[in-house]
């Protein structure tokens, strides 16, 4: 009972920092870049800036915090592996951040690399590093084995964190009773394409379709 | 001889000053533990020879029709 307690800690401890967190973060971008925290019209929606290289963006907030790059190799395909992060720390000590991204469809490159960029901003206690061989490896077989077999450990935990920042990002909660509006007119204007209107509508803030569906299914009305 | 290329990157990772890595994995048919090694490996492999590609851009455009739909609604600030 203690174990799955402070499991149960733990996990609220980095969904608050990861919301605060990202919620700081659009504080930040969000008016650089023209973009409304609570539009009124689909006009004014455009994709919040991931790694864009013309816009002030999360990653250009990342390296604010720390030094960071992100490198996209030119591997034929995946197919587990989209993108990973990994911190070092130099001979001075000073951290820096190193993000490889291998999705290549921009929508999804946006994503991941919002995923990773969010562990930039979770990595300061050290609870949750995964700095051994053996802590890799279990963090390799759960991320696997997905949410059936996860244990809750600080690695997985943060990991989860970092996908739910990306979206609250990506998606930003001031942003959902527009996208519904806009999800409830395809159906009414065009019902012949209602089964795609989360395609339509994740189409124009590039972010994939699944993740819209999930943001927009799991925000309260 | 996956499990030891990986530890061998590994342990030249930590020396290198590695303090924490995470990944991103999509679970599908005949995933396992290898490989994520193995997809992980090759892009470090392409990393270190240099082969690298742009940064994805936005390439695909929207139905004309169905932009026109969306860019005309609007909601009440009461809604918000």
């Amino acid at each position: 009972m203690d174990d799955n307690k402070k499991a149960l800690e733990i996990q609220q401890h980095y969904v608050r920092l990861i919301t605060d967190t990202s919620l700081n973060v659009l504080n930040k971008v969000l008016p650089k870049n023209d973009l409304a925290a609570m539009p009124t019209k689909a006009e004014q929606l455009r994709p919040v800036p991931v790694y864009e290289e013309d816009a002030y963006s999360l990653f250009t907030v990342v390296n604010e915090r720390c030094p960071t790059t992100i490198e996209w190799p030119a591997i034929p395909s995946y197919t587990y592996v989209p993108a990973y992060y990994k911190r070092y720390r130099d001979a001075d000590k000073k951290p820096y951040n190193k993000i490889v991204v291998m999705a290549e469809n921009y929508c999804h490159a946006r994503f991941f690399a919002a995923k990773e960029l969010m562990h930039c901003f979770l990595d300061d206690d050290h609870i949750s590093a995964t700095n051994s061989f053996d802590l890799v490896n279990s963090l390799i077989d759960e991320l696997a084995a997905g949410n059936n077999a996860m244990s809750f450990t600080p690695q997985t935990v943060v990991d989860e964190a970092a996908w739910f920042g990306a979206a609250l990002y990506l998606i930003p909660n001031g942003w959902i009773p527009l996208l519904k509006k806009m999800h409830a007119t395809i159906c009414e204007a065009a019902p012949n394409s209602a089964q795609q209107a989360f395609f339509h509508i994740a189409h124009e803030i590039r972010v994939p379709e699944v993740v819209l569906r999930a943001r927009m299914k799991s925000h309260a009305p | 001889m996956n499990s030891s290329n990986f530890e061998t990157w590994f342990s030249r990772q930590l020396s290198d000053g590695l303090t924490d890595i995470k990944l991103a994995i999509v679970a599908g048919k005949d995933i396992s533990n290898e490989a994520v090694r193995k997809e992980l490996l090759a892009a470090e492999a392409a990393i270190a020879s240099g082969f690298l590609r742009p940064a994805p851009r936005a390439t695909s455009t929207a139905s004309e029709s169905m932009s026109k739909i969306l860019k005309a609604v609007n909601i009440e600030i009461a809604q918000v």
